[in-house]
């Protein structure tokens, strides 16, 4: 690690002649000359690295200073993929949804996502197995619980708002355990991708009983790439297996409404029926509030855009869409009834969009017996009723038509076959086949709201995710626990010191706390939270101090220098450096979306890792030092030797633990194991300076190398999945924290190379973990209530 | 270095429609309604989410994310852009005039009063200054890939590809070079270049401060 510096102080006899060289003064003679020579010579190639900076240049004004570090900054849009050419305007259509306007909003999407099997703690993610216009779906493994599951990963999006909407009905769905709704097991982010974990079943979707084209509606890929050769439906659906069917629908609507989700998309494609003949309700909690949007242009003066399946939507759902209630998913239930029956939705005669809109809101419901004479006359009726203008009118409750479907399903919850239709259900089909909730954009003319015009423009995702970037993982569900976890509706404050002897105390930030470090006085906290204040919490009074207030720019991760005087915070936009004592800004770096941020152990360097990039900058001025990675490298865990020359991390695209020197970014050892994915590194002290490197990979191994020569030293076993882990300051002879246990609810103290352990306590399962400078005390955040702070003693 | 006659620059010259940012074109030509659309597309959700940031609720957003938008478009209309003055001034001028205005049409008689107390919220001076820095960091997006692509245009694929290796993806020029089976200095000569050209190219996008400096750089 001393070459660097070594190097730093060479100079060259050539020196002099490579600003020529870049500036193409140099004859054609003396240029090849110089290349050759720098192709050997290290003191030219670093002078080159710095004649090269891409610092921006003083000349520049402030605007285009902005513009130039925004040019650097990460992460890019796709202008940086090769392949393709892209308009900056981006050629959409001139009327688009919501969701398409954030992901312009979040500078086009980042291929990245799509391209690469995202990586997902706790899971092994395989190959995509259905896409569409809102993100993929994954086969996934659960690496604990070696169980197969459907992985639904969002595109990226970017709203805060839509984020903690995210949070809201995943933690609901997360709650709804009913055996006719799609089992949600799991969901969180990585970054600002936004991850649903369900259970994956085997069957088809109630679409295939519906035959009429309505393609205005569907737009073209209503399910994405599932497999449905095996799904061959039995025409004309008997009357009794169709209400049969809607009567598990509905139980499964009942069960959501009575938790206040109401589904807003109700449809056949939405309604999976597995090869043991259950119906199950899919995309609970997955379609957004806030459409229709209103949008304005200067050609037209007010128009609306809808976003919806036009054949199954509920009038109210056009013209009032954030108010619905459950009663617009009775209208989609009644509409799919009649649909499985007709082979046809109730207006797929209606061609034009306009006037499918206008016939939901107005036209008298078709009778379904103009298409099946067999259907019974009450039947035909009830189905009227579901589908009735006024939500007034329909059956009040999934409970209520439960009652009055009942007496026409006969074979209720029986196999929707029998024994030698079997092999129709043999191919894998994925559960919740309809990743995109297509829909059409209405335009609505008003003029002085007397006339009324609706015209199709695009069809369109209807559904819009925004997140934003972090790495908080949510749970939604959790199975066995170990320890029970605070119910998210009533946060334990105080919690009981007989059950969690190392407890010390607890504070309740305003809001939910996103990053949090030890001021190195060990008296206070600091921490960002969800209101974009830095603040600092001081623990001998539990009093909080705000420190500033940032408007517009999400924080995610903060660190405190290790003078204590100031603090690191990184936000959507930049990486900053603030005074504790009064938030001014010293330096802010233009690097967007730190997922982590440390100062090195000298105070002088700081280290930013991006999303696959991990960069030291200086300290004093925020001028980058040194750069690692490349596009399909995934850093994680970053963590400085005690002398701050190295920094080990892992790459968790390549399954590699990497040593890198901080101010060269030269790589000094990838270490990889077979079988060996790593997610967590640090170094292990022994003597003065770190001579091994400890690699910890989940489920419940964990290796020791040498640094020096990058030898294995040993590899072992542990009890427990482990989510985090950190050296204890210096003194502490080789004590490491962890975070361990499947919900996240063990602290466990122990030397690595010894295997031996110092202290092991319960926890509250748990988000955050960062240790005191004194290494005596640790700090958690709930993952049921991130706005409470929970203080621990390490040792008895 | 003596002074340098302005009109030598060609910074003028160089915008045509196509090229142009979206804000340009509109200023250029205030009725072409594809431009509209776009804008409309591109700005709503900047102007909705600086409403949630100022504490309004999703549906309230929604409403005024509209009176917003059509505040704005009519200013952009109403204002004419002098060319002596700086783009950058008339954005922040048509969007202070159409933040007032909106305000002005809150304060008429016989609005409802339900949801007064949010509003205010964004009759404070700063969320009117917030949101036209955000319209200003839009504009910036706007011109950082305008320039982009530009000179990604012009330079050859191998050029670009060792600039975004190294200056981007922050490689060393000899993992660079071993990569793309090149020199190590034509590595570096390669980022030199387009280094170059992105920093003329977003002098020319974002003209009019530059010639002030250029013309206060060369005569000291």
């Amino acid at each position: 690690m001393r070459q660097a510096n070594e190097v730093d102080v060479k100079t060259c006899r050539h020196d002099s002649e490579l600003p020529k060289l870049l500036a193409g003064t140099l004859s054609e003679t003396d240029a090849a000359e110089i290349s050759q020579h720098v192709e050997s010579c290290e003191a030219c190639q670093l002078k080159l690295e710095s004649i090269t900076e891409t610092e921006p240049d003083p000349q520049l004004t402030e605007s285009q200073r902005r513009i130039w570090l925004d040019i650097f900054s990460e992460p890019r849009s796709s202008i940086f993929e090769p392949s393709e050419i892209q308009n900056p305007q981006l050629g959409l259509a001139d009327s688009v949804s919501w969701s398409q306007l954030s992901a312009i909003g979040d500078r086009t999407t980042r291929s990245t996502h799509e391209v690469t099997p995202p990586e997902i703690p706790g899971y092994h993610v395989f190959e995509s197995i259905a896409s569409g216009g809102m993100g993929r779906i994954y086969r996934g493994r659960h690496l604990s619980l070696d169980r197969e599951v459907a992985i639904k990963v969002m595109k990226p999006l970017n709203s805060a708002d839509a984020s903690s909407w995210f949070e809201q009905e995943m933690t609901a769905v997360g709650q709804l355990e009913h055996d006719h709704v799609v089992r949600a097991y799991d969901a969180g982010r990585v970054d600002s991708t936004l991850y649903i974990v369900m259970e994956l079943l085997d069957g088809c979707d109630l679409q295939h009983w519906v035959h009429s084209p309505t393609a205005i509606t569907h737009g073209g890929t209503e399910s994405p790439t599932v497999i449905r050769d095996g799904c061959e439906p039995i025409q004309p659906l008997a009357v009794e297996q169709a209400c049969g069917w809607m009567l598990q629908a509905a139980r499964g609507l009942d069960a959501a409404h009575s938790r206040g989700l109401v589904h807003r998309d109700v449809k056949p494609s939405n309604l999976m029926i597995t090869s043991e003949g259950v119906v199950k309700l899919l995309d609970l909690g997955l379609v957004e509030r806030k459409s229709p949007m209103l949008t304005s242009t200067d050609s037209v003066s007010d128009e609306i855009v809808i976003v919806g399946s036009l054949d199954y939507m509920a009038p109210e759902q056009t013209f009032d869409s954030p108010n619905v209630d459950h009663r617009a998913d009775i209208y989609g239930l009644g509409c799919t009834l009649f649909a499985i029956l007709a082979g046809r939705p109730p207006f797929a005669n209606v061609r034009t969009t306009r006037k499918k809109l206008l016939a939901q809101g107005t036209s008298p419901r078709p009778d379904v017996r103009t298409f099946r004479p067999d259907v019974p006359e009450a039947l035909a009726e009830l189905i009227q009723q579901m589908m009735a203008i006024d939500p007034a009118d329909r059956p009040e409750s999934a409970m209520a038509l439960i009652e009055q479907l009942t007496p026409f399903s006969t074979i209720a919850e029986r196999p929707p076959a029998d024994d030698s239709t079997a092999h129709r259900w043999q191919i894998r089909v994925l559960a919740f086949s309809c990743l995109v909730l297509l829909g059409v954009v209405i335009v609505l003319r008003m003029k002085d709201g007397s006339e009324k015009k609706v015209e199709i423009e695009t069809p369109v995702e209807s559904i819009a995710l925004q997140g934003v970037s972090d790495e908080t993982k949510l749970s939604v569900n959790g199975t066995e626990q170990a320890v029970p976890p605070a119910d998210a509706n009533e946060p334990i404050l105080t919690l009981d010191r007989a059950k969690f002897p190392h407890y010390v105390q607890s504070l309740e930030n305003e809001a939910d706390v996103l990053g949090t470090c030890f001021h190195p006085n060990g008296q206070s906290l600091v921490i960002t939270d969800e209101t974009n204040t830095v603040a600092e919490w001081d623990l001998r009074n539990a009093t909080r101090r705000k420190i500033i207030q940032l408007p517009n720019t999400p924080l995610c991760v903060l660190t405190v220098s290790r003078d204590g005087k100031s603090l690191y915070v990184g936000t959507k936009t930049n990486l900053r450096k603030l005074q504790v004592a009064d938030g001014q800004q010293q330096w802010a770096f233009g690097y967007r979306w730190p997922r982590r941020i440390m100062v090195s152990p000298d105070d002088r360097l700081v280290l930013q890792v991006g999303l696959t990039r991990l960069r030291t900058l200086n300290a004093t001025t925020g001028g980058r030092v040194a750069a690692y990675g490349t596009r399909n490298q995934r850093f994680d865990c970053p963590m400085f030797r005690p002398d701050s020359e190295q920094i080990v991390m892992v790459d968790r695209n390549n399954r590699q633990t990497i040593l890198a020197n901080s101010r060269t970014g030269n790589h000094v050892h990838r270490l990889q194991l077979d079988g060996f994915n790593p997610q967590v590194a640090a170094y292990v002290i022994d003597g003065e300076v770190a001579e091994s490197v400890v690699a910890i990979a989940n489920p419940t191994t964990y290796a020791v190398w040498d640094t020096a020569t990058g030898e294995l030293r040993h590899q072992r076993e542990i009890d427990r999945d482990t989510w985090h882990a950190e050296l204890l300051p210096l003194g502490r002879d080789n004590l490491m924290v962890s975070l361990r246990g499947q919900h996240r609810e063990q602290i466990v103290v122990w030397n690595p190379l010894t295997g031996e352990e110092s202290s092991r306590f319960a926890v509250p399962p748990t988000d955050q973990l960062v240790i005191s400078a004194d290494g005596q005390s640790a700090l958690t955040t709930d993952k049921a209530n991130r706005s409470i702070l929970r203080l621990w003693r390490l040792f008895k | 270095m003596t002074f340098r006659d302005r009109s030598s620059q060609s910074h003028k010259s160089v915008f045509d429609v196509t090229s142009a940012t979206l804000l340009q074109r509109l200023r250029a030509s205030p009725s072409d309604s594809t431009s509209w659309n776009r804008f409309v597309s591109r700005y709503q959700i900047l102007i909705a989410q600086w409403c949630l940031s100022w504490g309004l609720q999703a549906s309230d957003c929604q409403d005024v994310t509209q009176e917003v938008l059509l505040r704005l478009s009519k200013a952009m209309r109403d204002f004419e852009y002098d060319p002596q003055g700086s783009f950058r001034g008339w954005l922040k001028t048509v969007t202070h005039h159409a933040w007032i205005d909106w305000i002005q049409s809150q304060r008429k008689p016989g609005r409802g009063r339900g949801d007064s107390a949010m509003l205010a919220l964004l009759h404070q001076v700063e969320a009117g200054n917030d949101l036209s820095r955000r319209l200003e960091e839009e504009y910036d997006t706007e011109l950082t890939e305008t320039a982009l692509l530009r000179v990604r245009g012009r330079v050859q694929p191998r050029t670009w590809q060792a600039f975004q290796m190294t200056a981007i993806e922050g490689l060393n020029g000899a993992e660079v070079a071993r990569q793309l089976n090149m020199q190590v200095a034509h590595v570096y000569v390669a980022k030199s270049e387009v280094l170059k050209a992105l920093r003329s190219e977003i002098q020319v996008l974002d003209p009019h401060a530059s010639e002030t400096i250029h013309a206060a750089s060369e005569r000291s």
